[in-house]
């Protein structure tokens, strides 16, 4: 369609804004005409109503329960795929929400906390792992009447629920979700237990491949409209244990619900960065493959699932723990698949989806999509300061005619400051805005944004100290800024003993860069932001030392009292900025340990910076 | 740091506590960040010894290093009288 004139712009805005409000007026105009229509339909959708407030419960509970222990033990899992893959399905059995892992695993991947294999290698897990759901929900949901199990889950639950402490709460959320998620069961199984007294819904079934397509959409559109595949797989499990749904249409749903989730995943990685998009996609060829190899085995596996069920000793007509048998056996075989063909997967993902290198530095780590956990927020944000800080200290070292990397990997400090004087082509305004301004709007933003949430008190504090970090480094470029006119002049062309002066600065400069690189390449566990103490009290004593020097060569008059002025401002200024760069690394290395960080901050000398002064 | 402003550092961490925000520090967590102070000392001693030509510099270092090194004992001592049995942790 070509657009003509402003109107048709406008017709096609104003729809754009309308449909999802237009959709919503008809699946509640559909909801009401069938809960109006049938009381059996009623109890059915009571029930799915039930299990899905009980599955967010579940999740806010495990969220609100495990304080970071699903983010803490992740960031473990990432050393290979199958710890990553194991990680997936463990936490997935646990949680019953393969949800809440993706969006764990989407939000440390876009963080860039883990790897785009490990994070793959968790949805690999997580896609195993919810087929326990159907285990449960066919084993033990339809067997016992776990109504009765529900109300003492709900009592219990309550009152936990309305405790002080996180982790009582969390775990009254998890009984009351376990209780809800029972209750709807119970409703629905009821339901088709009504329906199934008067009418026969197999009248509806397909056979052959026109069935297998049609129920394979039926089950994907069910699992897009209620955002959960275990719903669907519970309606179709009662269904099936009802009759009233034929077994062979069962199996297409599964498959269906198995292709519905990709849908939400897509629609989450629209708000991420390319990391989780690459995510999104991985998930959506990994389940649609599985999907079509399953159906085109349909036969085979039907076979391999009869005689896995025979040798377990499943019943011939129980249908329901045959489909759970089902649901794992094609998700293995998908697993079969994708496994082996990781690398490449890797490499696709990568090539269709690449790397994004703006000449304006743009967050790496912080994302619409990180969620609310509390470490990962703050991991992330840790990760876009250092983002930031490289960016300002790389400014700061071309501002004074020095690299920072020939300044990491010098063995003699004083002399790659001495031999380095030629000018580096650096438009600082320029770098600034691209590089540090619009990265700490960026950190500010989020910053205040996350402040709203209801965190605990050691999250909120670290959320405010690494904002101050990231103002840190904008103080630092901007007092390097003031130096920068000079320290060229004095150092591009040789001024005698006043350039002497300007290179000491600038190898006091090189020194806290280097120092602070020298704490990112040491092992988190024996590093310590007290590091930082003993630099300021170094950088003190070298800042006596220069003044004394000044004041000699003044006294000897091999300086001119308007150059010492000049240099006086501008060692003034430095001492702003490599004051702000150690501020910024106070906060990057802080202990991630709360306890540990704790006492850093009460052992953090005050003083050191107060009696800094300018030689 | 002054031994009274790493006091005033102490009180208002006190404050904090009793307010409900912030960790109770226990021995076992100060042995920890003394384990890990005396271990830099060690990584300084050593850096002194082979770069000579940085020997000022690493002086001043160690010599915050010490400081922090006292305070953090002295708070380990508050938390762990001599006699053994931890008063109720900073």
């Amino acid at each position: 369609m070509t657009l003509e004139c402003p109107t048709d712009i406008l017709t096609v805005y104003s729809m754009k804004r309308l449909t999802p409000h237009i959709q919503l007026a008809t699946i509640l105009v559909l909801l009401t005409l069938a809960l109006w229509q049938s009381a059996d339909f009623q109890q059915i959708a009571a029930g799915v109503a039930l299990f899905l407030l009980g599955m967010t419960m579940l999740e806010d509970g495990f969220k609100t329960m495990g304080g970071g222990l699903l983010e803490r033990l992740l960031a473990r899992s990432t050393g290979s795929l199958p710890r990553a893959m194991g990680f997936g399905i463990a936490a997935t059995t646990i949680t019953q929400s393969s949800s809440l892992v993706s969006v764990i695993a989407i939000s440390f991947l876009s963080a860039g906390l883990i790897t785009l294999q490990a994070g793959i290698g968790i949805i690999f897990g997580a896609n195993l792992g919810t087929t326990t759901g159907a285990w449960l929900m066919a084993g033990v949901g339809l067997r016992v009447d776990i109504a009765g199990y529900a109300m003492p889950l709900l009592a219990l639950g309550a009152v936990l629920m309305f405790q002080r402490g996180a982790g009582l709460r969390g775990a009254g959320r998890v009984l009351v979700g376990i209780g809800l998620v029972f209750l709807g069961i119970a409703f629905i199984k009821d339901g088709f237990d009504a329906i199934s007294a008067r009418f026969d819904l197999t009248a509806l079934a397909l056979t052959g491949v026109l069935g297998l397509l049609v129920y394979t959409l039926i089950g994907a559109t069910a699992t897009v409209v209620m955002q959960s595949s275990h719903a669907t797989m519970l309606l179709v499990i009662t269904a099936l244990a009802s009759g009233q749904i034929s077994y062979e249409n069962a199996l297409a749903v599964a498959i269906g619900a198995n292709m519905g989730t990709t849908v939400t995943a897509l629609i989450g990685a629209s708000q991420a960065n390319y990391q989780g998009k690459r995510l999104a996609l991985g998930h959506l060829i990994f389940n649609g493959l599985t999907a079509i190899a399953a159906l085109a085995l349909i036969v085979p596996l039907r076979v391999l699932v009869d005689l896995i069920s025979d040798l377990a000793g499943i019943g011939a007509q129980d249908f329901a723990l045959r489909l759970a048998v089902f649901h794992t056996l094609f998700n293995l075989l998908g697993l079969g698949l994708m496994v082996p063909q990781m690398p490449r997967l890797l490499r696709f993902l990568e090539r269709r989806i690449a790397t994004p290198s703006p000449a304006v530095s743009r967050p790496r780590h912080i994302q619409a999509d990180l969620g609310d956990f509390p470490a990962t927020l703050l991991q992330a944000l840790r990760a876009e300061l250092r983002h930031l800080y490289e960016n300002g200290a790389a400014l700061c070292a071309e501002a004074i005619n020095l690299r920072l990397a020939d300044l990491v990997q010098s063995r003699d400090l004083p002399l790659t400051v001495a031999r380095n004087r030629e000018a580096i082509g650096l438009d600082l305004d320029r770098r600034y805005n691209d590089k540090v301004k619009a990265l700490h709007a960026a950190i500010i933003d989020f910053a205040a944004s996350k402040a709203s949430l209801p965190l605990p008190e050691p999250a909120v504090r670290r959320l405010q100290e690494l904002r101050d970090g990231a103002n840190a480094v904008v103080r630092a470029v901007k007092a390097i800024k003031h130096l920068q006119r000079n320290t060229r002049r004095f150092t591009e062309r040789d001024h005698g003993a006043v350039s002497t002066l300007y290179d000491r600065l600038r190898t006091e400069i090189a020194s806290i860069l280097v120092a602070i690189e020298t704490l990112e390449a040491t092992d988190p566990a024996q590093r310590s932001s007290l590091w930082i103490a003993e630099e300021r009290r170094a950088l003190r004593k070298g800042a006596e030392e220069v003044s004394a020097s000044l004041e000699s060569l003044l006294r000897a008059r091999r300086i001119s009292a308007a150059d010492a002025t000049s240099f006086l401002n501008d060692a003034h200024n430095a001492q702003e900025a490599m004051n702000a760069l150690l501020d910024a690394a106070e906060v990057l290395y802080r202990d991630p340990d709360d306890i540990l960080a704790e006492i850093e901050r009460l052992l953090t000398p005050e003083d050191e910076s107060d009696e800094q002064q300018a030689p | 740091m002054a031994y009274g402003k790493f006091r005033e550092a102490l009180d208002r961490h006190r404050k904090r506590l009793n307010k409900g925000k912030g960790h109770k520090i226990k021995p076992a967590d100060l042995d920890k960040m003394i384990a890990k102070l005396e271990q830099r000392r060690q990584v300084l001693l050593a850096e002194a010894q082979a770069k000579p030509h940085k020997a000022e510099r690493i002086t001043h270092k160690q010599a915050a290093l010490d400081e922090i090194l006292a305070n953090a004992r002295s708070l380990r001592a508050r938390l762990e009288p001599a006699g053994g049995n931890p008063d109720s942790g900073a």
